[in-house]
């Protein structure tokens, strides 16, 4: 097991403690959406489009939490402040790790279902 | 319930929680057409986020408390700050919690916004139609026992028995004396007299009559209040503080029919249908010999209860709103009715003066109040400190612990008391079945969740 697949299901078991069943059962849409915002936010950062940018930092940082994953109102936090500071590396080390957040625990949400 | 937020994934979460507590929730991403759709549809409470796109929860409450001023508004604040605190505050959000929320904590809000609703739906109606509703001898109430008594009075009117009106102070035993009189067959009038109000010495000659000279004031013969009320009713209020030396007097008149007037050597009958009423319980102060047993069964023939006006649940609304509009007419004030939040107050104390006790706080309401709507402010403290738990929660209360754990006892205590009977135990709670659902599974130790049930729109 890589260093990568122990902290995503270590984060899988954290989120997992303290996820509602209907947070749940939502999972796959929830994550399904963060595929769409990486689109999104990649076509964003092409136009300038700091506004598109802005909403989704705002929505990652009120949803994270909600859905168990304090690690993506992290990063919502940070890609808002990127966007305030109009640091276009900065919003796209973000959009990095959310891709990456993607590949770890989105492929496990989708294994687990 | 309509939920409305600009971010989908919360949007549905928020849903989703709450489908699963019982309620049925809308869904809306778009606070212009949440509002749009708000003008075709009917709905008990809006939860919306603070932040969106378009138009903000400030803006998006503002605009729907203007359109339905009593359709509560629940803003979600992103982190709880003392700025958005006081936004939510002036456009009259009806709660405001910080995102995420606790959904516990948003369940209870919603469920207070619910009844708020209801409440002021209520008074609303209220406001419409007291007038129709003074039916019986201005006897005023909706409750199941009120519409017992009125059936109990409306039957016994017509049987020329002695009655005994027992009830607490201030509940209308005059009242309903009255109703028994102009319901009946009597032609005579009705005379009423407190024996309590009237010194020992006075009350036989106020009762009979005197003739001149029988005592050091009487200058001339006088008819007491049985010659007065011939052919009509005597209603003698508070008869357990009649002297025991009056009472085989009192007792003769009724068997006998005949009254002898203090001084006088002649006896004169008298035709009277005699209705008394008494706060103490007469059979014990029969026991403790300070009540004659011979004319305790002889005026006890009927014996009608008035409820106190703590039993008699949204009563207290319809007397308020009858009250309001005597006072306002009496007063010339332009006062029409009561907010949500005052009826609320109103609903959960518990009136030991009973509707004479409400009379006063109305027409002091009315007299002081700023609005044309009676608010908390215009209420004594002693109301205004009430607990929106019923009153009859602290029985339980017995040793000190948190408000919770009373409702927790109290809760207990109705289901047992209805054999476990939800619908009816929601009744009795005021509260909905699936307010009652959610804290009765609470409660079980198994923790088990319990099958769906149909929630608020």
């Amino acid at each position: 097991m890589s260093t990568d697949d122990r902290d995503g299901a270590k984060a899988g078991a954290a989120i997992a403690a303290t996820r509602t069943r209907a947070a749940t059962d939502l999972l796959p849409k929830y994550v399904a959406h963060r595929e769409r915002d990486v689109a999104t936010l990649r076509a964003a950062l092409a136009q300038g489009d700091f506004e598109t940018m802005a909403r989704i930092g705002h929505n990652l940082r009120g949803n994270g939490v909600s859905y168990g994953f304090p690690e993506i109102a992290a990063l919502g936090e940070a890609m808002e402040q990127a966007v305030t500071a109009r640091q276009a590396r900065g919003i796209e080390a973000q959009v990095a790790l959310l891709e990456e957040w993607l590949a770890r625990v989105g492929a496990r949400v989708r294994t687990e279902r | 319930m309509l939920i409305v937020d600009d971010d989908l994934d919360m949007c549905e979460l928020l849903g989703a929680e709450l489908t699963a507590r019982g309620f049925d929730p809308s869904l809306e991403t778009d606070p212009g057409r949440a509002l749009d759709s708000l003008r075709s549809r009917h709905v008990d409470v809006v939860v919306t986020d603070l932040w969106m796109r378009g138009m903000s929860g400030v803006e998006l409450c503002e605009r729907i408390v203007s359109m339905h001023p009593e359709l509560p508004v629940v803003l979600l604040t992103a982190h709880g700050t003392l700025e958005s605190a006081v936004a939510a505050l002036r456009v009259h959000a009806f709660d405001f919690l910080a995102k995420p929320p606790d959904l516990d904590a948003l369940v209870a809000a919603i469920d207070r916004a619910v009844r708020h609703r209801r409440l002021a739906e209520e008074v609303r109606v209220l406001g419409e139609s007291t007038d129709a509703l003074e039916t019986f001898e201005g006897i005023i109430g909706a409750s199941p026992p009120m519409r017992e008594l009125v059936q109990l009075v409306g039957r016994v009117a017509a049987v020329d028995a002695a009655v005994i009106v027992r009830g607490e102070s201030g509940t209308g035993k005059e009242l309903v004396a009255r109703a028994l009189h102009e319901r009946s067959r009597r032609r005579g009038a009705f005379v009423a007299l407190n024996c309590a109000a009237i010194p020992e010495s006075m009350l036989e000659a106020d009762l009979f009559g005197h003739v001149k000279g029988a005592f050091t004031d009487a200058r001339a013969d006088r008819a007491g209040l049985f010659e007065r009320a011939r052919g009509g009713t005597i209603f003698l209020d508070e008869i357990g503080e009649l002297d025991l030396s009056l009472q085989p007097k009192l007792l003769r008149a009724l068997q006998e029919r005949v009254i002898r007037p203090v001084g006088s050597d002649r006896e004169i009958e008298v035709d009277v249908r005699l209705v008394t009423a008494t706060n103490v319980d007469l059979a014990r102060a029969v026991e403790q010999h300070a009540f004659r047993a011979d004319l305790y069964y002889r005026l006890n023939v009927i014996e009608i209860v008035v409820p106190p006006l703590r039993e008699r649940g949204r009563d207290v609304l319809l007397l308020a709103q009858h009250c309001i509009e005597r006072a306002a007419r009496e007063m010339e004030r332009d006062v029409v009715g009561l907010t949500a939040s005052c009826a609320a107050r109103l609903m959960a104390y518990s009136w030991p003066g009973n509707v004479r006790e409400l009379a006063n706080v109305i027409e002091r309401a009315v007299a002081l109040t700023r609005s044309s709507r009676l608010t908390v402010d215009d209420l004594p403290a002693a109301v205004r400190a009430a607990s929106a738990l019923p009153t009859a929660t602290l029985a339980v209360a017995e040793d000190l612990v948190p408000l919770e754990e009373v409702e927790r006892r109290y809760i207990r205590r109705v289901m047992a008391a209805t054999g476990g009977n939800k619908t009816l135990a929601a009744q009795i709670l005021g509260v909905d079945r699936r307010t009652l659902y959610r804290k009765n599974w609470e409660e079980r130790s198994d923790g088990a969740q319990p099958s769906s049930v149909k929630g608020a729109s």
